[in-house]
């Protein structure tokens, strides 16, 4: 069996969704827990509902996997509230979502080519 | 801080300590959202993010550290294979504990699958409907029409694709006799099929082609399909049978086709004359001869269109229900509606209630094979603490030990799975000989893939329920003390808990077990119940009399008059009698009648059974003459006569004497309106062993000679062992004729309560592994007691106490445990009872006896299961025990 090493991104695949979404986000820029919630929402058209439980499990897990960490870096103060936490992509957590992207993005492509050939899939 | 602290605490503490506040905060604003929301929406989200937070604690709790390779979980279940290959003995009881009651499971579900979930087998069979004629208030109820209406509702009708329609093979009979091809004579099953029903079903035939609106031609040469049986049994499985001729009843028939195999028709049992037939011949419709709109020869069945419900059918066929009583002064008379059925349910209503109350006890049997298990399992995690202990000092973390336990059920489950699966298949193997002939759709009942998938699904849930508690308790131990104190006791909460389980088990084994008696005592009654006849000591047999030779009556009552002669004769017989139709042999003719001015204007309000006798029928089967006398040779229909039932009698003329009084029987004009009654008999039961159906008209046999016939000859001894010389009377006299159905009258009772049989033994073997089960669960908490405080008993011997005075004491441990389940379990039982109350005849749902009965089984089982450990507790050697640690 090959061993991958927890620095190859290839070893994160594939990411369930909550957590690509979660990275895709992030990739954007540092954001609080409620505004991560929304964003997923609005980027989904509300497919993607996050709840509470879910949403810091995912957090929690991208937190252990190294892929996020917290912010030191917080907006002006007159938007903060003091007692939330930032979230930001870590190297490790950006090259993953990138390489979640291709794999997601062959795969894609290779359905497209068959479903549009009207192929039966065996 | 937040009103919902409370739920963090279902999170383990690691989780609660990093993200807790977080998970709090989004709740809040969650909640927040939610109430902006509002209304019915508002609320529904704001419960779906509580138990969002919910289901993620729960996940959290099982799941594993991030990690690159499977390797851990594998390490898991490998410490597990080795944790239960150390224990076998234990490993064996729990999954035996589970395999019957899994195998139990599987086997109900795949019933239930294959007659109530599984779709008939046609094409889009969810659009298929039977249609139904009601007449009078109740008077006749049945899946028959009238030629005329067939027509009618195809031609006014527009919410159906199609209707088509089956009858007996001739509209009077549903059998022939196949003869030639160097086979003996062979009476089949013949049904009558307008040329759409094939294709309307989405049945193609196996070989050759389907019938054609050209067959139905009065005139067209006379063709047939056959069943695969048939092609396959009579003519070797020939495929040049198709165009060539057969002769049934005198006639050729050339083969059109050969249905598949899997064919069958589907039909209700009421359904009249039609059969799942061997011949199948075009149904020819002769205009000149349509008898009146009261006469139901066809039973039609339905396609709807696509998108077409039910509700919408219903309302178009109650339109021309009332299109047809406005046009026919008959169906106005008889008040004529008519009802759309979807085929499937009609097919299954008569045994859905009793498989959904097994899949009902079934889920009880499992229920207490799962808290055998849960104990079994906690009692075993309370020995194995200090192993526990020992991995999580090495590091393991408690979600993993409790993942650990997690695996060792679920490998637990899986082996009783195989050996229950093992168990479905070789009782649906011997299902034929277990089921009786009446249940529907037996064929299709299957290990499929949804049966499978269910088998896989209960065995998870089993493994979760046996594994959760032990898995949840573990990671609660106190395990630094753990190590530090050597013994194995449990702690109190475990032993709580257990006891609650074992209470549980044997409260549902109660309910079982008076579910059991209830049906017991039901069938004990049917036993008793006297039909209005005496079917020992009876021979019966059937006999269709092929139509040209046979045709003018006169030649029919010389045979029957020859036969029943020659049968006398044989040794040993006391009386023959025949019939046109046996009792308990499903639906036959109903005869409308009136007995004065209200009932004459509404003809057909009322109708009895209709059946013709020859003057010894009831002599033979011992059927009682209240009133008058039975009938003579004499009787015929001049002057037209009747014996009437006293259902009839008390109805038409209560509190009179029904003899001499004229009943009418056909419309004024007709040949013969008015029969005279010269006899009252005991109502004889014809179709339910439990009720009285429809009141009964008996006319003797001569002048009114049918085709289909059925003798009956009373024998002195073992009535079997005269059906080689009926056989070989009737060949001597005709060797053309097909003795059938050649059985004693008592398999015809017998079957009549066949399903209640099936009840009780499915029932009373639930009852009996119920009360198994709890025996063991109540005989592993005290025994287990029992070996925690063998020190103390010791102690208690060795100062001097008296051995009889510990095993009281033992004993009253195990009524402690067993009184107030008994009591659980005596209300549990009198609810579900309810459940039964259908299938009860005979005794009510409340029955004290068997509720007294029922809960003095289980006391006495609990004493046994208590007694083996209250005698080892004062067998205790005091100086071993004092000595063992």
């Amino acid at each position: 069996m090959v061993r991958l090493r927890r620095s190859d991104p290839e070893a994160w695949l594939p990411l369930k969704p909550a957590h690509y979404l979660l990275l895709v986000v992030l990739a954007d820029g540092d954001c609080h827990a409620y505004a991560l919630k929304k964003e997923v929402a609005l980027r989904t058209d509300g497919r993607v509902r996050l709840g509470p439980g879910t949403l810091h499990r995912a957090l929690g897990w991208l937190l252990e996997a190294t892929l996020v960490e917290e912010s030191p870096d917080r907006p002006a103060r007159t938007l903060d509230d003091e007692r939330r936490r930032y979230y930001r992509l870590t190297p490790l957590g950006r090259r993953v979502a990138a390489a979640e992207t291709e794999r997601l993005a062959a795969l894609v492509a290779a359905a497209r080519g068959r479903l549009t050939r009207r192929e039966p899939i065996r | 801080m937040s009103r919902h602290g409370w739920l963090l605490r279902l999170y383990p503490r690691r989780f609660r300590r990093a993200h807790g506040e977080e998970v709090l905060r989004s709740l809040d604003e969650e909640l927040a959202d939610t109430v902006k929301l509002g209304g019915l929406r508002g609320r529904a989200a704001a419960l779906w993010a509580i138990v969002d937070v919910l289901v993620a604690a729960l996940a959290e709790r099982l799941r594993p550290p991030p990690s690159l390779s499977p390797a851990p979980l594998l390490n898991d279940l490998r410490l597990s294979v080795r944790a239960l290959r150390r224990t076998p003995g234990f490993t064996l009881v729990a999954a035996l504990t589970l395999a019957l009651p899994i195998g139990a499971a599987t086997t109900i579900f795949s019933l239930v699958n294959g007659v109530l979930l599984k779709p008939l087998p046609y094409r889009a069979s969810d659009r298929l409907v039977n249609i139904w004629n009601d007449l009078g208030q109740g008077a006749q109820s049945l899946p028959a029409v009238h030629t005329l209406d067939f027509r009618d509702y195809q031609a006014w009708s527009h919410r159906f694709e199609a209707f088509a329609a089956a009858s007996g093979g001739d509209m009077v009979q549903a059998t022939g006799i196949l003869t030639g091809d160097g086979a003996e004579a062979e009476q089949v099953e013949v049904s009558s099929v307008t040329a759409n029903l094939f294709p309307l079903l989405g049945v193609e035939p196996a070989l050759g082609r389907q019938l054609t609106a050209a067959d139905e031609a009065l005139t067209a040469e006379p063709v047939a399909l056959i069943s695969h049986g048939l092609w396959r049994g009579r003519y070797g499985a020939d495929p040049a049978l198709v165009g060539r001729t057969i002769a049934m009843d005198g006639r050729r028939y050339q083969v059109a086709g050969v249905l598949p195999a899997s064919f069958h028709l589907q039909l209700p049992a009421e359904a009249f004359l039609v059969t799942d037939a061997q011949v199948w011949v075009p149904l020819r419709i002769d205009m000149t001869k349509i008898p009146p709109r009261n006469y139901t020869p066809l039973t039609v069945f339905g396609r709807l269109k696509p998108g077409v419900t039910l509700a919408q059918a219903q309302e178009e066929m109650d339109a021309i229900a009332a299109r047809l009583r406005a046009e026919h002064p008959v169906h106005a008379a008889s008040n004529l509606r008519i009802r759309a059925v979807k085929l499937h349910d009609d097919v299954v209503k008569g045994v859905g209630p009793l498989l959904m109350t097994l899949l009902a006890a079934v889920g009880v049997v499992l229920l207490i094979g799962c808290a055998n298990v849960a104990g079994l399992l906690l009692a075993r995690g309370a020995r194995r603490r200090r192993e526990l202990a020992v991995h999580a000092a090495m590091g393991a973390s408690r979600g993993r030990l409790a993942l650990r336990l997690l695996v060792e059920s679920l490998l637990i489950a899986l082996l009783g799975a195989a050996a229950g699966l093992a168990l479905t298949l070789a009782v649906l193997r011997a299902l034929p000989a277990i089921v009786p002939a009446s249940m529907p759709r037996m064929g299709e009942v299957a290990v499929d893939a949804s049966v499978l998938a269910v088998a896989s699904l209960v065995t998870i849930g089993t493994a979760l329920l046996v594994g959760v508690l032990p898995a949840w308790l573990a990671p609660q131990m106190d395990l630094s003390a753990e190590l530090r104190s050597g013994s194995g006791g449990s702690p109190p909460r475990q032993d709580r808990l257990r006891r609650a389980l074992v209470v549980g088990e044997v409260a549902l084994a109660i309910v079982l077990l008076v579910g059991s008696g209830l049906l017991v005592r039901t069938l004990a009654a049917l036993q008793k119940v006297r039909p209005g006849f005496d079917a020992e000591q009876v021979l019966t047999f059937r006999m269709a009399l092929p139509s040209p030779r046979y045709a003018p009556t006169a030649k029919r009552m010389d045979l029957v008059q020859r036969l029943e002669r020659e049968l006398r004769a044989l040794p040993g017989v006391e009386a023959v009698g025949t019939v046109t139709q046996l009792p308990l042999t499903g639906a036959g003719s109903l005869q409308p009648y009136a007995y004065d001015e209200e009932t004459a204007r509404h003809w057909e309000s009322v109708t009895a059974d209709n059946r013709r006798v020859t003057p010894d029928f009831f002599r033979t089967m011992h059927v009682k003459v209240v009133a008058g006398r039975a009938f003579t040779d004499a009787d015929g229909n001049t002057p037209p006569v009747a014996i009437i039932d006293t259902e009839l009698a008390r109805r038409a003329w209560p509190g009179e004497s029904a003899v001499g009084k004229r009943l009418q029987i056909a419309p004024a004009g007709d040949r013969i309106p008015f029969v005279e009654v010269v006899g009252v008999v005991e109502h004889v039961h014809l179709h339910d062993l439990t009720r009285p159906v429809h009141p009964q008209i008996w006319r003797p046999l001569r002048d009114n000679m049918d085709t289909q016939l059925a003798f009956a000859v009373r024998v002195a001894g073992d009535p079997t062992r005269l059906a080689g010389a009926v056989r070989d009377t009737v060949a001597a006299i005709d060797g053309n004729l097909a003795v059938t159905h050649l059985v004693p009258m008592t398999h015809y009772v017998e079957d009549g309560s066949a399903r209640a049989r099936l009840g009780v033994w499915v029932m009373t073997a639930f009852g009996v592994l119920a009360l198994i089960l709890a025996g063991i669960g109540v005989y592993s908490v005290v025994a287990y007691s029992v070996a925690q405080r063998t020190r103390e008993y010791g102690i208690r011997l060795a100062l001097g106490q008296d051995p009889r005075a510990l095993r009281g004491m033992v004993l009253t441990q195990g009524v402690r445990l067993g009184l107030p389940a008994v009591l659980l379990g005596v209300g549990a039982a009198l609810a579900a009872a309810q459940l039964l109350r259908r299938f009860l005849y005979g005794v009510t749902s409340a029955d004290p006896l068997t509720f007294a009965a029922a809960a003095l089984l289980v006391l006495g089982v609990l004493l046994l299961a208590t007694w083996v450990p209250a005698w080892r507790a004062s067998r205790v050697d005091p100086r071993s025990a004092l000595g063992a640690e």
